[in-house]
């Protein structure tokens, strides 16, 4: 996978610097920094899969800017444009606004994304008594793509000691 | 069944627990690089 912030660049509304191979950084209007990127999963998967996160260091909630969103969308539009990848995430939960944040995830899928193209699953889970949500993205025709659904909900389901679905 | 090989393997609630702990680090870590690699570019 090559992520490249000149190419990002043609379409992000906000401009993208370059802080390593899959991250990048940029500044909002409202002057918040955020880092958003990737980096290679290493236990769920060998090889193909990708934790994505978007950070901003002073956790600062600035007013409603879509133009994150936009940022979000150029940025994983051309993660899955290249060969087949697996998103992963899982929530931060350490200001215990994690559900908002899979709240988001899902926004994003439905109102941004090419939904009709793509599998979000996303789970609760229960663990060392901190509630996570922890979510996979991939293309309907990734050539694994029923398998890695099938393994991903089995791992979310043997992590916890007290599993939690989600309420649909 | 050469695409099961794709898929780390966990045999006990224990693994998997280690496992996802093991995520929630992964996440931690990185997120201190990357703050790191954003302080260097601020100084």
């Amino acid at each position: 996978m090559t992520l490249s912030a000149d190419i990002l660049n043609q379409r992000s509304p906000y401009k993208l610097s370059q802080l390593g191979e899959f991250t990048f950084r940029f500044v909002t209007d409202q002057d918040i920094h955020y880092t958003v990127g990737f980096y290679k999963d290493t236990i769920f998967m060998d090889d193909g899969a990708y934790h994505f996160f978007i950070d901003n260091s002073e956790h600062e909630h600035g007013s409603y800017d879509p133009k994150i969103l936009d940022v979000v969308t150029v940025i994983l539009e051309e993660f899955f444009s290249q060969e087949p990848t697996v998103m992963l995430y899982i929530c931060d939960s350490t200001d215990h606004r994690q559900a908002a944040r899979d709240r988001l995830y899902h926004l994003w899928f439905y109102e941004y994304a090419r939904s009709h193209e793509m599998t979000l699953y996303s789970d609760s889970v229960t663990f060392k008594q901190v509630n996570y949500y922890a979510g996979i993205l991939m293309r309907h025709d990734h050539p694994l793509h029923d398998m890695i659904l099938s393994y991903y909900q089995d791992f979310l389901k043997h992590v916890p000691q007290l599993y939690v679905p989600r309420e649909k | 069944m050469m695409e099961q090989n794709k898929f780390k393997r966990y045999d006990s609630p224990e693994q998997y627990a280690e496992a996802f702990q093991q995520m929630i680090d992964a996440r931690e870590k990185w997120r201190e690089q990357v703050r790191e690699q954003e302080a260097q570019i601020a100084q």
